[in-house]
């Protein structure tokens, strides 16, 4: 037996050493010290071992590092942050919320480390998924010794549209199809906020869903959501700062079109189609309603990740019915039909910090890792998991061959490979691969990037302006007026809207002006 | 022991408890309720979220609990955290209420204003942070039960409790030559243990439901405490990031999931307390007195 | 033990009663160390309140900006809307919420003891386990259009209320629940307090007729008194505070007027614009300066009123 097991052993180790051979030679030279970072990532699960799985091992091989995950949880995220940051205690990475206050407060401090000047030679895909977000430039430019301290994670690299990029993350109204061939009305690629009241009423009255007289809610949203269809499409800006006619900047809140919006919401409310509730909405009950089939309609992003979401959690609920027949959507537009959605919107959200005394060749190995992860090689892997294991190659095409769960679904790669809850938000959101990923149903990725092909064609899109973004004065910095909870204060007043409007004008009038003065006189071209 | 209350119900006995038992059942129910939404499936909720008892009973959310987070792990931290942060709490508080209880004695306004000062006045995190990793104590369950020290609030009732005691039988203690910590340890502490265990059961459920301190301080996840980790399945969304987050997060959490997360902080708590009950003890004055 | 009485001339001399009191002053040590370093330590941070944060430079050596900080706050129209509705919060909660706890320790004494008994005084402590957070929504999806209470009252032929919406039902909707969450735990404090009455003082009360509620008014509310007296300066002491935590979770934009306090104002101005640790610092010390100095006063009326005091 002893013999045996000898001889086993000695095999064995005969067998290890190709690969001992191999690890040593696929690392480059460059990478032959072995350096460990410390780094925070939101939502890491629990219980588990970062550095055991292959996505891990993959970037280890090409690397060379180790890693310490802290986990980051959404309630304390930014006083974690803040607290860690200004008792310089930060790990070597941190996951931030960016804030521009903060931002500039922690660079002229020295309280984070400035990025290499070479970035871009050393880094290019880096640099150039960096430069995708349209504000790494910016806050380099406004820096006084014109340093960036932060990587923002850009959300869409490769846009599945050409203007993508300017929508990012598209609110679309969800509706049951089913229900809407049941009553008989055919809803196209938009819809208009009339379209949506006759189909709620429809809903409500004809009740395909069986819920009993009275019971259906036609539409439901929290108070942000609702606005940004009755609303919104009226005055794209009624929730912003913008440049008017004249190249001034003004308040939309303030606008005569918002007026005409807030208006419109209210009619649109007093015929009963609106759930009475949703002033009350923190967030999830929309999808709760919809989900249990009380609701027939809701308002929410559409990236093919959300839309992924919404058909799973509608399955759960409904396992019975194939979520692609059940659900449609529609992009709100004015009765112009022009989508007036967003406007100024990022490409990037959160970013990374690094630790001021971190050093160099720990801070070179960091951006490497992640120039490599902004490849699409990197996403890859990251996404797909290992060639040969969990997808192979059909010429251009990725065919996913992972296991599939008792729905038929693709097991979720995070469960495979726990790393990937560490890879997968850093310097590239997983929005991107989203549009694109080949284990998400075809209905999901087609519905999703149709919905921006509509907006494209429907709005008139223009370019965020960083400037006032990004403007740091004082009394923008702290503008107070949250619109959304101002016109539902209004809707339920129980006054007429004009009187309510006027009292709403002449409060703030003031707050306002203010800060439209400090634009004006601020930014200057 | 004398017995004052008759052996009979009378009416207005029968009242009162009816009364009390309706209160009793409205705060039963939501929490029968999100006992059953931890063993049913989503579908059978979402449909009747109201039902008496499921009719498909699943553990599902509790298995999943039990694999997918170090639920052992916070258990014992949280246990560890209470075995050091309550006899520590005890320690300052009682000392602070004894002093508190004492007639006027030099420096003692001084002390009495320090004291109370401290429940309103804090430096505020920042300063905390920064004596803590001073001192080496970030990171660290330890750290935080010397934070939390002792508690002002519990100090005036115990303070209160103490200064009920009758003199007489500190007066007669004395004349019987025990000196003052005798008197304290074997005549004042025996009389006021209701409060005590009062104060313990505070102290012991603020240590379990502690979690925005060991988020703060502690970096490790293998030192979080029960409730660290079963508030990142409850809360899994804040919602002012509502519409960024599906797409960086890939563990969903059911309604099924963030009730038996719910439960298995509530349980152990609710088990605990009725023993804790005993010490509420009835006449406990009487034999002193005699005596 | 060393007498202190040595000479009568050193009788009540300070060595003497130092000496006198040595017991208290090892306890006094004990607690002062822990104050002294945990919350004296950390106090300096208080400045903030006057100063532009800068972490670089800390604390101490961040720059004085005088009273920067509450120029801003009271220079906003909302500050004072905040401040009002936490002034007439605190005082409801103190009229409507504060006697319920003794209400309930108060009956429950009254019940044989037994197992009955034993389990209602735990199951009435159960909802304080609870966050608000849950709270909330349970209390959104019972009050909601389509909610219980709301089935009920169409059931009973009545019409339907926006309950969340209502500024008239709103408030006290606030206080109903947060009886519910808390009454029952903060009972045990009087529990406790009515276990030290001695039952002689019944008997004997019963020996002069006294029935069950005379038994209750005359023997047992005064004998808990003491306590009642410090619960209530304690909350009195708490007056700005309010109750974030609940509000913040059940209020919505068509409430705001009325239930704003000055902690979800604030947390709604600093949350977007970050953490100005001067600014939050200010606004603390502000708070805890009114809380603290409602507190010595009505400490003293206590005190002229013969009860005894915190001070």
């Amino acid at each position: 037996m002893k013999r045996t097991s000898r001889l086993v052993a000695i095999l064995m180790c005969l067998m290890m050493l190709p690969f001992g051979i191999a690890t040593a030679e696929s690392a480059p030279a460059q990478y032959s010290n072995r350096i460990s970072f410390s780094a925070t990532s939101i939502n890491l699960p629990d219980n588990v071992n970062f550095m055991d799985d292959a996505i891990y091992k993959t970037f280890d091989k090409m690397f060379n590092f180790e890693y310490q995950l802290t986990n980051i949880t959404w309630e304390t995220w930014d006083e974690r942050d803040r607290l860690w940051i200004t008792s310089g205690d930060m790990p070597d990475m941190l996951f931030w919320n960016f804030n521009l206050k903060d931002y500039k407060s922690y660079s002229s401090q020295g309280l984070v480390k400035a990025l290499p000047d070479d970035l871009e030679t050393k880094y290019p895909n880096l640099a150039a998924a960096m430069k995708k977000t349209g504000v790494a430039d910016y806050l380099k430019a406004n820096d006084p010794d014109q340093k960036l301290y932060m990587i923002p994670n850009v959300i869409y690299l490769k846009p599945p549209t050409e203007t993508t990029d300017l929508i990012i993350d598209p609110k679309v109204l969800y509706y049951r199809k089913d229900w809407a061939k049941a009553v008989g009305i055919e809803v196209g690629d938009t819809i208009t906020v009339d379209q949506i009241v006759a189909l709620a009423k429809a809903f409500a009255e004809k009740d395909p869903g069986g819920n009993g007289a009275g019971k259906t809610i036609g539409f439901t949203a929290p108070p942000a959501y609702v606005d940004n269809a009755f609303v919104q499409s009226s005055n794209a800006f009624y929730d912003q700062f913008y440049k008017d006619a004249n190249g001034k900047y003004v308040w939309g809140g303030f606008d005569d079109a918002t007026l005409a919006g807030v208006k419109k919401l209210k009619e649109c409310f007093d015929t009963g189609v609106i759930d009475p509730d949703y002033y009350a909405f923190k967030g999830k009950e929309h999808y709760e309603k919809f989900d249990s089939g009380i609701a027939g309609m809701f308002v929410d992003g559409a990236s093919a990740a959300n839309v992924d979401e919404r058909f799973n959690s509608f399955s759960r609920s409904n396992p019975s019915i194939d979520p692609a027949q059940a659900i449609g959507l529609a992009t709100v537009v004015g009765d112009d039909g022009v989508y007036r959605g967003e406007q100024n919107v990022t490409n990037f959200w959160a970013g990374l910090l690094f630790n001021p005394d971190i050093d160099d060749e720990k801070l070179d190995r960091i951006l490497s890792i992640l120039d490599y992860v902004c490849t699409e090689e990197g996403q890859r892997l990251i996404h797909c998991g290992i060639e040969g294991v969990d997808y192979t190659m059909n010429g251009d095409q990725i065919e996913i061959t992972r296991a599939k769960d008792e729905n038929g679904n693709f097991i979720n790669i995070a469960d495979e490979y726990p790393s990937y809850n560490f890879f997968f938000t850093k310097a590239v959101l997983p929005d991107d691969w989203s549009a694109r990923d080949p284990s998400l149903p075809e209905a999901v990725r087609t519905m999703a990037v149709n919905m921006f092909h509509v907006k494209e064609k429907a709005a008139q899109l223009v370019a965020p302006d960083y400037a006032q973004i990004l403007f740091d004065g004082e009394k923008k910095l702290k503008f107070p007026l949250k619109i959304d909870d101002l016109i539902t204060g209004m809707i339920f007043s129980g006054n007429d809207i004009d009187a309510e409007w006027t009292n709403f004008k002449t409060t703030n009038q003031q707050t306002v002006q203010d800060v439209v003065d400090e634009l004006n006189a601020g930014i200057t071209q | 022991m004398l017995e004052y209350k008759k052996k009979k119900l009378d009416k207005a006995q029968i009242v009162i408890g009816i009364v009390m038992g309706i209160w009793a059942l409205l705060i039963l129910f939501p929490f029968y309720n999100a006992i059953l939404a931890s063993i049913s499936t989503q579908r059978e909720f979402s449909r009747n979220p109201l039902m008496l008892f499921p009719q498909e009973v699943t553990f599902s959310a509790y298995s999943y609990l039990m694999k997918a987070t170090s639920l052992m792990t916070g258990y014992r931290n949280t246990l560890f955290f209470l075995a050091l942060g309550v006899p520590f709490s005890m320690l300052i508080t009682v000392s602070t209420a004894y002093v508190l209880s004492r007639p006027s004695f030099p420096g003692k306004k001084i002390y009495v204003f320090l004291v109370l000062f401290t429940m309103y006045f804090s430096g505020g995190m920042v300063p905390i942070y920064l004596l803590m990793k001073e001192m080496k104590l970030t990171n660290s369950l330890v750290g935080i039960v010397l934070l939390y020290g002792g508690n002002t609030f519990y100090a005036i009732l115990i303070r209160n409790f103490f200064q009920s005691i009758p003199h007489e039988i500190e007066e007669s203690a004395k004349i019987d030559g025990a000196s003052e910590m005798l008197t304290f340890f074997r005549i004042i502490l025996p009389l006021s243990v209701p409060i005590l265990m009062t104060v313990i059961l505070f102290l012991a459920v603020d240590r379990w439901n502690e979690w925005f301190n060991v988020m703060l301080m502690v970096r490790d996840s293998n030192k979080w405490t029960l409730q660290v980790i079963l508030r990142n399945i409850v809360y899994t969304t804040l919602d002012d990031m509502a519409s960024r987050v599906v797409s960086v997060q890939k563990t969903y959490y059911s309604l099924s999931l963030k009730m038996a997360a719910i439960v298995l902080t509530m349980a152990p708590v609710m088990i605990f307390y009725p023993f804790t009950q005993r010490f509420f003890i009835k006449g406990i004055m009487i034999g002193s007195v005699k005596g | 033990m060393v007498s202190a009485q040595k000479t009568r001339r050193k009788k009540n001399g300070l060595i003497a009663q130092l000496a006198k009191n040595r017991t208290v002053y090892i306890f006094l040590i004990i607690s002062l160390v822990w104050y002294i370093i945990f919350c004296y330590g950390p106090m300096y941070g208080l400045l903030l309140a006057f100063k532009d944060f800068n972490a670089r430079k800390g604390i101490l050596g961040s720059e004085f900006v005088g009273l920067k900080h509450y120029i801003e706050l009271f220079g906003n129209q909302d500050f004072y809307q905040a401040f009002r509705n936490t002034l007439i919060i605190s005082l409801e909660r103190i009229l409507f919420e504060f006697p319920f706890p003794i209400i309930i320790a108060l009956l429950l004494n009254e019940l044989r003891a037994g197992r009955y008994k034993k389990t209602l005084q735990t199951v009435f402590t159960f909802p304080y386990f609870l966050s608000w957070v849950v709270v909330g929504s349970i209390v959104l999806n019972m009050l909601g259009s389509d909610g219980v209470v709301n089935n009920l009252i169409a059931l009973a032929g009545g019409d339907k209320q926006q309950f969340l919406a209502s500024k008239s039902f709103f408030l006290p909707l606030i206080y109903i629940s947060s009886i519910w969450k808390t009454a029952g735990w903060t009972s045990i404090i009087y529990l406790a307090s009515i276990n030290g009455v001695s039952p002689e003082l019944y008997e004997a009360a019963m020996i002069d007729g006294a029935n069950r509620f005379q038994r209750m008014t005359h023997v047992t509310l005064p004998c808990i008194r003491s306590t009642i007296v410090i619960l209530l300066l304690l909350a009195i002491g708490n007056t700005m505070n309010a109750g974030f935590d609940q509000i913040f979770n059940m209020y919505n934009p068509t409430v705001q007027s009325i239930s704003d306090i000055l902690d979800t104002y604030i947390y709604r101005i600093t949350f977007q614009t970050s953490g100005d640790f001067g600014f939050s610092t200010a606004v603390g010390l502000f708070k805890s300066v009114i809380n603290f100095g409602l507190l010595y006063m009505f400490d003293r009326i206590a005190k002229m009123m013969g009860e005894e005091g915190l001070f």
